[in-house]
């Protein structure tokens, strides 16, 4: 099964054949340019039906936010699922401004996890700037934009919450 | 950059994401690439089962699933008897904070993919992982591929890249890092022993 193991003490080295290697090299096949053409091809396909879903999900956010039967737990867990979500869709369409404020949002999200004194009524500032900059909003000006993100950092400065969701 | 021409029809693909964008945006880069039909749950419990019944060739998962972290998976498939156990894992996060990455690299996961995946990187760390000639290593501590690296220190000096971060902060504990940063976390170079 494997070839040619090595050991060195107790630590064995050796190349383990896999059915990803071995299929990968058959005859035929995509060029890198093309298989990429053709994934880019594809997901233009489906931008209109992901953008107008992602238009729903942020329409969402506020009511997750306002929802008093959800613990804040519950309601914090579920802004950071939907931040993680909104930076995959929005990255994926080159919404660079909207998945930075997603990452803010995960990013207050989860440090107010640890943050119990705080309110998580902070969250409305990164969820007014993620509606503000949806890909069906009207527009920003630039100057506009880098305010918005610049009001978001700030706060994430204040509270004290770092990139990975722990407090400084 | 993967340079050669990679046939991927017919390798089967397990994704294991809840999230159903992310698990869409990603059948539409494989289908692009080759790969016709991957399967597809959204549990680590599913997952297992699934890897029981069927050898799959290639595995994508999710970082933070429902009922365990990616690495647990890894983990558990690591320990799992040929062929699983030796299966190309690709963890995919938006955590990719160094903690994160390293967890998932000393789970034995081949490839750490951050948010949001783009075809360009997706079809190139694919390449990389059926790459044969990266050794498999086992130890009392560790079984996955070779995580061996020259450390030659952080680009630019002690501490964080101002590009890794969104914005102007105070001083971050551990910020996010770039894609370069942890391709070179996981892999592997020679190294000069004495």
């Amino acid at each position: 099964m494997t070839q040619q193991a090595r050991t060195s003490g107790n630590i064995r080295f050796f190349q383990a054949p896999t059915a990803l290697a071995r299929k990968v090299k058959r005859p035929g096949g995509m060029w890198r340019e093309q298989a990429i053409a053709e994934a880019v091809r594809l997901l233009e396909g489906v931008k209109q039906d992901c953008l107008d879903e992602l238009d729903v999900l942020i329409g969402g956010l506020e009511a997750i936010h306002a929802d008093s039967a959800l613990s804040r737990k519950e309601i914090l867990d579920r802004l950071d699922a939907a931040a993680d979500t909104i930076i995959t869709v929005a990255g994926t369409y080159e919404y660079v401004d909207l998945v930075k404020a997603a990452m803010c949002l995960g990013d207050l999200a989860r440090g107010l996890q640890t943050q119990e004194e705080r309110s998580s009524g902070l969250l409305r500032i990164p969820l007014d700037t993620i509606r503000l900059l949806s890909p069906k909003a009207e527009p920003l000006d630039e100057a506009s934009r880098d305010r918005l993100l610049e009001g978001l950092y700030s706060l994430r400065q204040h509270i004290g919450v770092v990139p990975d969701g722990t407090v400084a | 950059m993967t340079k050669a021409a990679l046939n991927l029809q017919g390798v089967s693909t397990l994704i294991v994401d809840k999230d159903k964008f992310a698990v869409g945006l990603l059948l539409q880069m494989l289908r692009g690439f080759g790969i016709d039909q991957p399967v597809v749950v959204e549990t680590g419990a599913a997952a297992k089962e699934a890897l029981r019944k069927h050898a799959y060739d290639l595995c994508l998962l999710e970082s933070k699933l429902p009922d365990m972290d990616g690495a647990d998976l890894v983990l558990w498939i690591r320990e799992q008897k040929p062929p699983l156990r030796f299966m190309p894992t690709i963890v995919v996060t938006s955590y990719s904070q160094m903690s994160n990455v390293t967890a998932a690299r000393d789970s034995g996961a081949h490839i750490v993919i951050r948010k949001p995946v783009s075809p360009q990187i997706l079809f190139d760390r694919i390449g990389w992982a059926a790459n044969g000639e990266r050794p498999f290593v086992e130890t009392s501590v560790y079984a996955g591929p070779d995580r061996r690296f020259k450390f030659t220190g952080i680009p630019g000096g002690v501490g964080r890249r101002e590009a890794d971060l969104t914005g102007e902060l105070g001083e971050a504990k551990e910020p996010n890092m770039s894609q370069d940063e942890i391709d070179a976390m996981l892999r592997p170079t020679k190294i000069v022993t004495e």
